[in-house]
């Protein structure tokens, strides 16, 4: 779609300025609209980036684990990436704090109007829905899909819970969906835009608030309160990161101020280890130190190249259904996995179930999307 | 060092500021720097004078100078000192304030950060010295580089020396003197090759892998013109080839080779950084290769109990080089403060001389005053004496060269003036002589 055959957007419509409307990638937009919306290809690229090691962290590594099997392909990367760099997981959390970054710099743009916002937050929710409705189902059908713990079934309690993501921050409610808190994280993200639609001032408040409020439910968790929801949002100063780094591109924001709620952010993130028996050993604030200037560094040298890899057709189809491929490679890719396993390499089986995955992903996104399609 | 009139005038030019949608090398000959320290304007033209036609495609001006840099070097200054410091203080089984609170830091990153330092400023000579080669001819470069590092070099190791001969401090090794011969052999780098010798300016190792780095430069420099992606290829061969061949670290010779093919790749990370920068090199190249020189440099760590020193260092590495990268774009009001770039110009000084003073403060003082007052007179006593290396020896030496340089050249151009001249002249007489045979 050609920017040129379009009509200038009237200007209560123009994305300028820090408290316009502005579109977000999952608005329908082609590559070159989004990104002139957003700011650049730190977004696509970071979404995109994030979505691959998320979908070869859950198809290749955790499946690999869980089942005991080792891939020469992986005990190699394992072997000359993983363990010198100290990335645990398999780069998944690397893929999920880029994701959150890229959220973060996105909600900074601008608070849109009420029923916009409702409208972008239903898109966000309809992946949790689709996904957990879909694991829901395939629990009482003999396949693999990934939950938390494994081999969990699901009542329409448990159900109800893991629609309302009790299930993320309760222990004792079986988790359907495992990723769901990320884009759990990014609807948090997006209600913050509108606190920072009332404020209306430069001083970094949203951005502040999210992290005092980190601060207090791990203060919490420290006495022995909130344990499971103080994992699930210790990973939130990745997102105030990305609203920081953009508004201190958008000129509203000094760098000196970045750099304090940056460094206060991955403090957090540091503290959590120590707070929650869970995060520990998982060196998730190394993958943050990592993460943070990759996506930087995305959002600072945007050249050329990044803008030709970010307008690319795959790196804009993979940003803006990431959020359906994170949540459904562990409820469509592992079925695959399951058919195929014994029947052919776990490598060679890895494609199809990616394949699944994407067409899931692809229907999910075009149904939620289908208003916004272009006419 | 305070700045010349001449460049606060340059500062307040209206064109220094002016916006351009363009800058080619060849302006710098021409334009007012605007530029806070004497030294700056000779290393843009270091960057700029030569070769325009095949050197960097910067866009802008402000390209040229990495400011950014600036800042990383001095806080890549500051770490190394501290890691020395702690050093001192873990060999001598004493506590120190200051590193607890460096472990509430590198706690969760699982590393200690003593080596982010030295990584960068590795990176920073790749790429600070790629786009000086990709601007003078071999030989002048190779001049230039010995000019800038020789005699602080000898100062230092003269100082080191001295100290160590004075009962001031012990060598590596626990040797309390060294003869004259040991005094020449650290002059000329050769003690890590030499059996029997004392080092005496621990630090110096570094220097082997620049000078490598700066050979391998000069050898490639006017291929780096042509086919700039052919040279970060060759390095990658030739080091796979080095890491093969040298697989023991004995006698110390070997050692001194393997100590420099694993740190050869960091130096070729920055190469390629710079080359991307001058637009000389395709990014998704870069990155390609940026992926093989990290693998050669896990390769040499993983096949050696030595080389690196320390464990982890490829965490350093990459964290040292997304920083880098990072602050190469860093152009604001703050890395381009003159404080900044002060210190910056004098890390080199810094990084000679610390070693020596801070210790034998340390061994002097620490009993007596207690930790923290030995140490904070360790730095000012660092500071003096590295201000003293870089005002008295560093830049006069480099100032001289140049001048030297210069009119070197400049007679040069007067005599191919003079010459042309008189093939002018003559040409006219023969034309001359040719219209009055046809008339």
């Amino acid at each position: 779609m050609s920017r040129a055959l379009h009509p200038p957007a009237p200007p209560s419509q123009s994305p300028v300025g820090r408290h316009a409307a502005a579109p977000t990638y999952g608005d329908g937009l082609d590559a070159a609209d989004a990104m002139e919306a957003i700011g650049g290809p730190a977004v696509p690229l970071a979404r995109a980036a994030g979505t691959i090691l998320i979908l070869y962290g859950t198809l290749l590594g955790l499946w690999s684990q869980q089942h005991n099997e080792s891939p020469a392909l992986l005990t190699a990367i394992r072997h000359w990436f993983n363990r010198p760099l100290g990335i645990g997981e398999d780069f998944t959390m690397l893929g999920v704090l880029l994701l959150l970054l890229a959220a973060g710099y996105e909600s900074a743009g601008a608070a849109p109007a009420a029923r916009a916002l409702a409208i972008r937050l239903a898109r966000l929710y309809a992946p949790i829905l689709a996904a957990t409705t879909l694991a829901a189902l395939l629990t009482h059908v003999p396949t693999v899909i990934w939950t938390n713990p494994m081999g969990a079934t699901a009542g329409l309690a448990d159900y109800a819970r893991n629609l309302g993501l009790v299930g993320q921050v309760t222990a004792s409610v079986p988790v359907l969906v495992p990723l769901a808190w990320v884009v759990a994280l990014e609807i948090v993200a997006r209600l913050g835009s509108v606190l920072d639609s009332v404020v209306r001032g430069d001083l970094p408040v949203v951005e502040t608030i999210g992290l005092a409020a980190v601060a207090g439910v791990l203060f919490a968790a420290a006495h022995g309160h909130l344990g499971q929801l103080a994992v699930v949002l210790s990973s939130y100063p990745l997102v105030v990161i990305g609203q920081a780094i953009r508004r201190t591109r958008d000129g509203t924001l000094p760098i000196w101020a970045t750099a304090l709620l940056g460094v206060a952010g991955w403090a957090l993130l540091g503290w959590a280890e120590h707070v929650c028996p869970a995060l520990a050993g998982w060196w998730y604030p190394l993958t943050a130190a990592y993460a943070i200037p990759l996506f930087a560094l995305a959002v600072v040298t945007g050249g050329e190249v990044a803008e030709r890899i970010a307008a690319a057709p795959i790196t804009h189809w993979l940003a803006t259904r990431a959020q359906w491929i994170v949540l459904l490679a562990g409820v469509a890719g592992f079925p695959m996995l399951a058919l195929l396993q014994g029947r052919t390499s776990q490598v060679t089986a890895v494609l199809p179930a990616v394949a699944v995955t994407c067409l899931v992903a692809e229907a999910g996104h075009r149904l939620a999307n289908w208003r916004a399609a272009p006419r | 060092m305070s700045a010349p009139a001449k460049s606060r005038a340059n500062t307040s030019h209206p064109g220094a500021r002016r916006p351009r949608r363009g800058w080619s090398p060849a302006d710098a000959m021409t334009e007012p720097i605007a530029a806070p320290t004497e030294r700056i304007p000779l290393i843009i033209d270091e960057l700029t004078q030569e070769l325009p036609a095949v050197g960097p495609r910067y866009r802008r001006r402000e390209d040229v100078y990495l400011y950014g840099l600036d800042a990383l070097r001095m806080v890549a200054a500051l770490i190394i000192v501290f890691a020395h410091i702690n050093l001192w203080y873990l060999a001598s089984h004493q506590t120190w304030p200051a590193q607890r609170a460096l472990d509430v830091l590198t706690g969760p990153l699982q590393t200690p950060i003593d080596f982010v330092g030295l990584a960068a400023f590795f990176l920073i000579s790749g790429v600070v010295i790629t786009q000086v080669g990709l601007a003078l001819p071999p030989g002048r470069f190779l001049v230039r580089r010995a000019v800038r590092i020789t005699p602080a070099l000898w100062a230092g190791v003269i100082l080191s020396w001295l100290l160590l001969n004075g009962h001031a401090m012990t060598a590596e090794g626990g040797a309390s003197s060294a003869g004259l011969n040991s005094l020449l052999s650290n002059m000329f780098l050769a003690n890590y090759a030499t059996p029997n010798t004392v080092t005496v300016l621990p630090v110096t190792w570094t220097l082997l892998v620049e000078i490598a780095f700066y050979l391998f430069m000069a050898a490639t420099m006017r291929l780096m013109r042509t086919r700039p992606w052919l040279v970060p290829a060759i390095g990658a061969a030739a080091l796979s080839v080095g890491l093969s061949v040298v697989h023991v670290e004995t006698p110390p010779i070997l050692h001194v080779v393997r100590v420099i093919l694993t740190y050869l790749p960091i130096l070729f990370l920055g190469q390629l950084i710079g080359l991307v920068r001058a637009r000389r090199l395709h990014p998704l190249a870069a990155i390609g290769y940026g992926g093989l020189f990290y693998l050669l440099f896990l390769r040499a760590d993983l096949t050696s109990s030595f080389t690196p020193g320390v464990p982890d260092y490829e965490r350093e590495l990459i964290l040292a080089l997304l920083v880098v990268v990072l602050l190469t774009k860093a152009n604001g009001r703050f890395v381009r403060s003159r404080w900044i770039t002060a210190v910056s110009l004098r890390t080199y000084a810094v990084y000679l001389v610390h070693l020596p003073v801070m210790y034998a403060v340390l061994g002097q003082l620490a009993p007596r005053l207690g930790s923290t007052p030995a140490t904070l007179i360790g730095l000012v006593g660092v500071a003096l004496t590295a201000e003293a290396l870089y005002r008295f020896v560093e830049y006069p030496a480099e100032r001289l060269y140049r001048r030297w340089e210069k009119a070197r050249r400049a007679r040069a151009e007067a005599s191919q003036h003079d010459d042309s001249q008189d093939r002018t002249k003559a040409g006219a007489d023969a034309r001359a002589e040719v219209a009055d045979g046809s008339r």
